[in-house]
């Protein structure tokens, strides 16, 4: 097997959902992002954008943020080292595989 | 193919500038120095009150660019953070590409010093007052590209030519910078207020957090 097809086998299958890469492409872009926004930018429905959050978070790629603003509550996300260091990873094996 | 991040940029660009309150604060830090320049012309060179001005001058437009940098995101989270959502922008980049930037800036400052301080009459000055048209027309060029937004590609184009003619009109240099100052601060003001009021105007006017 080429080392392109290799790379490309190895890819983390969390990261590789097209719904969850492009979370983790907006949040390596920012600092950190609240719910709304996530919304906004990627036009997916609530139900579905929480649902990938929770399963980003459970790879331990997101860090959950929740707190009150106020007496207004503010769910905020940002990537964890470990969540920018996979989506480096993901980004390399892509451009070997794909050129 | 094109880099999912760079996709992913071009997006929150697009959608960042929707608002124009970036082309508003550029318009409050290019518009009071030029104004203040032209209130100047009636003071005595060198004069008491003409140095008072000139370390206002100094004062409005050093913080007025921190406060841009620092203040933009704060303020746009505050006002259209329950339409849109907030976010909290990366700090500068780090490392080497800090680095380079600091050089980059750094060398177009000497240049232009260089051109400005250098006797040699109306030529040097003229390509000192071109350059700042040009690399305000170019850095609304890359922006234009990089965001997609095409409002910025007018602009730039508006400012290179307005550039051309003010240089073509004006030997003195210091008059020169001002008028460019003062086409580009209320050329930016003006398109600002008018993306703002459109902005305004347009879809729901607020939204709750979907997470409360």
């Amino acid at each position: 097997m080429s080392d392109a097809l290799r790379a490309l086998a190895s890819v983390d299958r969390t990261i590789h959902e097209p719904a969850r890469l492009m979370i983790v492409s907006l949040l390596f872009l920012v600092k950190e992002a609240d719910f709304l926004w996530l919304l906004n930018q990627t036009e997916l429905t609530k139900g579905n954008l929480s649902a990938h959050l929770a399963k980003l978070e459970q790879a331990a790629f997101l860090q959950v943020d929740k707190r009150f603003e106020g007496k207004i509550p503010r769910t905020s996300y940002r990537l964890t080292p470990l969540g920018k260091r996979e989506l480096a990873r993901y980004r390399a094996a892509m451009r070997t595989a794909l050129g | 193919m094109n880099d999912l991040v760079s996709t992913a940029s071009r997006r929150v660009m697009r959608t960042t500038a929707a608002d124009g309150l970036g082309e508003i604060a550029a318009g409050a830090c290019f518009l009071p120095p030029a104004l203040m320049g032209f209130a100047k012309d009636g003071l005595d060179t060198h004069s008491a009150s003409w140095r008072i001005f000139n370390v206002i001058q100094m004062l409005v437009i050093c913080p007025a660019m921190f406060l841009v940098q620092w203040g933009l995101p704060k303020l746009r989270n505050r006002w259209f953070g329950s339409r849109v959502g907030t976010m909290i922008p990366k700090a500068a980049p780090e490392g080497w590409s800090r680095a380079a930037a600091a050089a980059i800036v750094a060398f177009m400052t000497a240049g232009v010093a260089a051109i400005v301080l250098a006797p040699g009459g109306s030529l040097r000055a003229r390509l000192g007052a071109l350059l700042l048209g040009a690399s305000t027309a170019a850095i609304l060029g890359v922006t234009g590209w990089q965001s997609g937004v095409q409002r910025y590609y007018w602009m730039a184009a508006a400012i290179a030519a307005a550039s051309v003619a003010i240089v073509a009109a004006t030997p003195d240099l210091e008059t020169a910078f001002l008028r460019q100052f003062l086409f580009i601060g209320a050329l930016s003001l003006a398109v600002g207020i008018a993306t703002l009021w459109r902005y305004l105007r347009s879809g729901s006017t607020t939204r709750a957090d979907p997470m409360s």
